[in-house]
This record gives C-alpha cells, sequence and structure tokens, in this order.
C-alpha cells in the first residue's frame, strides 16, 4: 500500500479579497476527498493549494517544502493553475 | 494568542477607573455605549484565529520565535510592513469603525527604535528594559494604548511656561525604585479597552523641558489613573431599543481623557526619562508609523462605498451615468489611499536597532490625503443617498402600528426590497458620515495622527528640495 497522499490550503489575509476564498477552499477540499487525497491543517503536504484574493498573491508560502505547489488567485473552474490542480489530485504520482 | 472571548474576559478582570455621563462605572465592558469598542478590539483577536486571515493577522516574533499577532509584532523587513497596512484595510472593512489596537503596536515599534538610539548616545539600557517589556506584551497578547496627545494649553508656549505645569505630562519625583508622574493624555483611542498604556511625550523638547521627556508603560489599571470618556454624535442611540438606529450596531470606538494622578512607574517599565534630545526623535517615529496605520480609513472606506452601491440599487437608481461615476471616483479616491499606506511600508528601511522603519516622506503624504479624502468620500455617499439619511423617522415610528405602516408605504423603495433593509443601509451611511463612526472616519482622520499641518511641515523638510533644483537647472543650461 502506497502513502496516503496529503494537500494543505494556505490563504493569503484576504485584505481586499475579489472572491469568496473560503468557498474555493471548501470546493478544494472536497475535490482532494473525492480523489482519495487527504486534507492536511499541520505539517508538510504533497500539494499545497495556495490561495490568494487577488493576483498580487501576497502570501507568504515560503515554510512549505511541498513537491507541487498550486496558486489560485480567483475561483474560475476554468483556470490553468485549476486544471493543473485537478490533474495533480487525479494522478498517482502527486510531483508537481 | 488570545481569543476574542479571553480578551473580553480578560478587560473583566481589569479595575480601571472609568467616569461616563458623570458617573462612575462598575460594568465597563458590558456598558451599552462602549461595549461596540470592545467588540471592534475582539475583531483583532477573532481573525488573528483563522485560517483565513492569519497570513495578514500573525507574525512570527523576533524575540521568541513565537506565532504572535500582528499588532505586538516589531517590522522585521518590508514585508511586514506592507502586511500592516493590509491588516488596516482588512479590519477596517471588518468592523466599520476604529479598531483601535495600532495605536499600541506603532508604539512599540517606536520604542523599538528609539530606546535602542538613546542607549547608543547615553549609555542607558532602555532598549533591554523595552524588550523584555515587549516579549511580556507578545506572550499575553495585550491591547496597548499608545498614549502621546497632552492636552497642551497654550500652544504658544512650551511645556515649561503652561500655566499649569501638568498641561503637559511629567516627572514630578524620581525615587531609587522609579519615578511618580502627573497630567494626561487626551483623545486616547481604545484606552478602557487596553490592557496596558505606554506613555510618550508629544513634541520635540529642550532642556528647559527635560522633566516632560518621559516614555514608560503601565497596567491600565494602575492607581491613580483616572479614564473619563469622550462622547461622540448620536452615542445615545446606543440607549435606545432596537438596533437599526445605531447603523453599526456590533462595532464602533471610542476616545477618553486619560489623567495620571501622582501615578508611580517602576524603573523597569521607564523607556526615557529627562533624555529630552529624543523626544522629538519618538514622536517623529510613532507619528510617522501612526500615519501609515491610516490604512485603515480604506476599509472603512470599501464599507462605505459598498453602502452607497448597495442604496444606489434599493433606489433603482444604479445605472444613472452620474450615479455610476461618483462610485468611479469614491473608489478613485479609497484606493488611492491605499496607494499611499502601501507605498510608504514598500519604501520602508530597516534602522539600526533592527526595526524596519516606514517612508517618512511618503507616510505624511499618505496621511495628509487622509485629512481630505474620507470626507469627499462622505459627500459623494450622502449624495447618492440622498436626503432620507437624515429625514428618516426613527425605528420605533415603523414599529407603531398607528404610522408603521405609512412610513412602509411612503418609504418603499425597488421592488423587492424591504423599507426596512433601505433603513439600515441610510442608517448606516449616516453612522459613518454623521453617527458615532464618523468621530473616526472624518475627524480622526482629521486629527489623528497629528493635524493636516504637522504632515505639511514634515513634507516641507523632507522633499529633496535640493536635488529638484539642480535637476530643473540642468536641464535649461544654468550653470553654478
Amino acid at each position: 500500500m502506497g502513502t496516503q497522499k496529503t494537500l494543505r490550503i494556505k490563504f493569503c489575509g484576504g485584505c481586499n479579497p475579489e472572491y469568496d476564498r473560503v468557498a474555493l477552499a471548501e470546493q478544494v477540499q472536497a475535490m482532494a476527498r473525492t480523489n482519495g487525497v487527504t486534507v492536511i491543517t499541520d505539517g508538510q503536504p504533497n500539494v499545497l493549494v495556495v490561495i490568494c484574493g487577488c493576483a498580487c498573491a501576497c502570501a507568504d508560502w515560503t515554510a512549505f517544502d511541498s513537491s507541487a505547489i498550486v496558486m489560485l488567485t480567483d475561483d474560475n473552474p476554468e483556470g490553468f493553475e485549476m486544471d493543473r490542480l485537478r490533474r495533480l489530485l487525479s494522478a498517482g504520482d502527486m510531483a508537481g | 494568542m488570545m481569543t476574542p472571548e479571553a480578551y473580553e474576559e480578560s478587560l473583566r478582570k481589569l479595575n480601571l477607573k472609568v467616569y461616563l455621563f458623570g458617573e462612575k462605572l462598575d460594568n465597563v465592558v458590558d456598558n451599552p455605549i462602549i461595549r461596540p469598542s470592545m467588540n471592534a478590539v475582539a475583531k483583532t483577536y477573532e481573525l488573528a484565529q483563522m485560517p483565513e486571515h492569519e497570513d495578514i493577522m500573525t507574525a512570527t516574533s523576533h524575540l521568541t520565535g513565537r506565532k504572535i499577532n500582528r499588532f505586538t509584532h516589531i517590522h522585521q523587513s518590508t514585508d511586514d510592513l506592507v502586511k500592516k497596512t493590509r491588516m488596516g484595510r482588512l479590519l477596517g472593512a471588518n468592523t466599520g469603525c476604529c479598531f483601535q489596537r495600532c495605536v499600541g503596536m506603532d508604539a512599540l515599534n517606536a520604542l523599538s527604535m528609539t530606546t535602542y538610539d538613546i542607549d547608543a548616545r547615553h549609555g542607558t539600557n532602555y532598549n533591554e528594559r523595552f524588550l523584555k517589556y515587549l516579549e511580556y506584551v507578545q506572550i499575553n497578547d495585550l491591547t496597548c494604548d499608545g498614549a502621546m496627545t497632552d492636552p497642551k494649553g497654550d500652544r504658544s508656549l512650551p511645556p515649561h511656561q503652561q500655566a499649569d505645569p501638568d498641561l503637559y505630562l511629567r516627572v514630578v519625583e524620581v525615587k531609587s525604585d522609579g519615578i511618580v508622574v502627573t497630567g494626561a493624555k487626551a483623545h486616547q483611542t481604545g484606552a478602557v479597552n487596553s490592557h496596558e498604556v505606554i506613555v510618550m511625550p508629544t513634541i520635540a523638547m529642550r532642556e528647559a523641558d527635560k522633566d516632560y521627556a518621559v516614555s514608560f508603560a503601565l497596567p491600565s489599571d494602575a492607581e491613580g489613573i483616572t479614564y473619563i470618556m469622550g462622547r461622540q454624535s448620536c452615542d445615545t442611540r446606543k440607549l435606545e431599543e432596537g438596533l437599526i438606529d445605531r447603523g453599526n450596531p456590533c462595532f464602533g470606538g471610542h476616545e477618553a481623557l486619560v489623567v495620571f494622578d501622582n501615578v508611580f512607574v517602576p524603573n523597569d517599565r521607564i523607556f526615557m526619562l529627562k533624555e529630552y534630545d529624543f523626544a522629538g526623535h519618538l514622536v517623529e517615529r510613532f507619528a510617522s508609523y501612526h500615519r501609515q496605520s491610516y490604512a485603515c480609513k480604506v476599509g472603512v472606506g470599501d464599507v462605505l462605498i459598498g453602502a452607497s452601491q448597495t442604496v444606489a440599487e434599493y433606489n433603482g437608481v444604479e445605472k444613472a451615468s452620474h450615479i455610476k461615476d461618483k462610485l468611479v471616483e469614491m473608489n478613485h479616491l479609497n484606493e488611492t489611499l491605499f496607494s499611499g499606506s502601501l507605498s510608504c511600508a514598500a519604501a520602508g528601511h530597516k534602522e539600526p536597532s533592527g526595526t524596519y522603519y516606514v517612508n517618512n516622506l511618503l507616510a505624511n503624504v499618505f496621511k495628509q490625503n487622509v485629512t481630505r479624502f474620507p470626507y469627499e468620500l462622505s459627500r459623494l455617499a450622502q449624495d447618492i443617498a440622498g436626503g432620507l439619511m437624515v429625514t428618516l423617522p426613527s425605528e420605533t415610528d415603523f414599529k407603531t402600528p398607528e404610522i408603521g405602516p405609512v412610513l412602509e408605504k411612503y418609504y418603499r423603495g425597488k421592488e423587492g426590497i424591504s423599507t426596512e433593509d433601505k433603513a439600515r443601509i441610510l442608517r448606516l451611511i449616516e453612522n459613518l458620515t454623521l453617527g458615532t463612526a464618523a468621530v473616526g472616519y472624518l475627524t480622526e482622520s482629521m486629527h489623528g495622527a497629528g493635524s493636516p499641518q504637522a504632515q505639511r511641515v514634515m513634507i516641507a523638510r523632507l522633499a529633496n528640495m535640493e536635488e529638484k533644483k539642480k535637476r530643473a537647472k540642468a536641464l535649461c543650461g544654468i550653470k553654478e
């Protein structure tokens, strides 16, 4: 049996967000669970999803050395990074 | 870090001597006039606990490596300064008022530099004392009142020439274990919601004023300290039944006169004692940080703009070109303010103490704009809202059987919008531009962190005029 794959969400501070970041986080968590990926709130994940309220993407993720970092700056379901996240979650290999 | 519940509980343990409307209060926390201001400070604790805000609301202590509330943090980079600006906007937008905690943060940061610089010149050990105090504040996640403004009496006279020597806070006795101080600090925002009061001098001083050159920190309920609450426009609406007429029923600010009557300060809490040559140094550093802090007004501006758009939609005028243009203008003004606070943060630098300091010129330029733009934003909001904002009958009238239905009939707006919701948004605009919140959004924007002329003096001093002249002369061929 392989090691359980993990995902963690990191937010920007949300000073003037252009969309509902918490709602997007819930969507991401649901996607992870659907793909059998465990959502963690501590420690280093396989995939770090950084949810930023706008394109300036000021969230500090320097403490993470995850194999894949997905930076979401909008809630467009067709966006490039969201698409990449879907592929990462559905793939067996979580490397970015 | 403290939870908002623990913060409220910690205030209940304080033994503050507070007067409001001529009476000494037995219960400060639950007083209906004061309570909204406590709720606003509690928000600084609440958001720090939330994953979606922790990136702004928390920081890593440079003293202990522990996660701390950003309001107790000493800026270690320009990124920290930028996050401070963002935190101000976030909290302003979440409370629609002054959340009171920035002033203590600014006092801590200013003292982290000034104590270091005094030690370097005078061989004192203030910085070591200060850092111990800072660690205590950080570990216990305390709210501090930064108390700078003296009553000042006759503005044309220095402290030592005032008719009453107490018009500037001063040292009245030096003992082996501490000092005794007397005087007062005026307009103290959030004073009775604070665990600590950090006192600083209010102007640059000369040797004759050295007894007034004093900085220290005390628990807010130290023996001899009295708080006399300032009142605000429409404040007694908080004593009425119903919530709608309050506009912003949950949050607000407060100011108080803080009186020090022969108060003892132990040596380990003293950060400046008669080093008059550093009084102006501390004032300038505190003022610059605090001018940056007016990013909070951008957040309050977000609320006012949102309210203006909403009332336009309720009245069915949101597509009118002049309404759209006024809302564009409001956003332009608000984002220009945000740019100013961000720029003085991004152009900050490291001081010898290691603390990062905002760009002083840009902080003053930003605050000068803050003395103007919220007034124009308020004028535009009132223009969009219409006269009903100030002629609307009371919530009680709406609930009175004989006249309530009449008011419902004649004050309804667009189909599908309840008259109550229309009243709520109008009362919020009234609150921000004329009511209790206008104290913070307008007059505090004018005079807080220094009146407009104080910024103009700094701009005149800091603008690089020689370089500007040199460039002009070079371009037109003037040789010197």
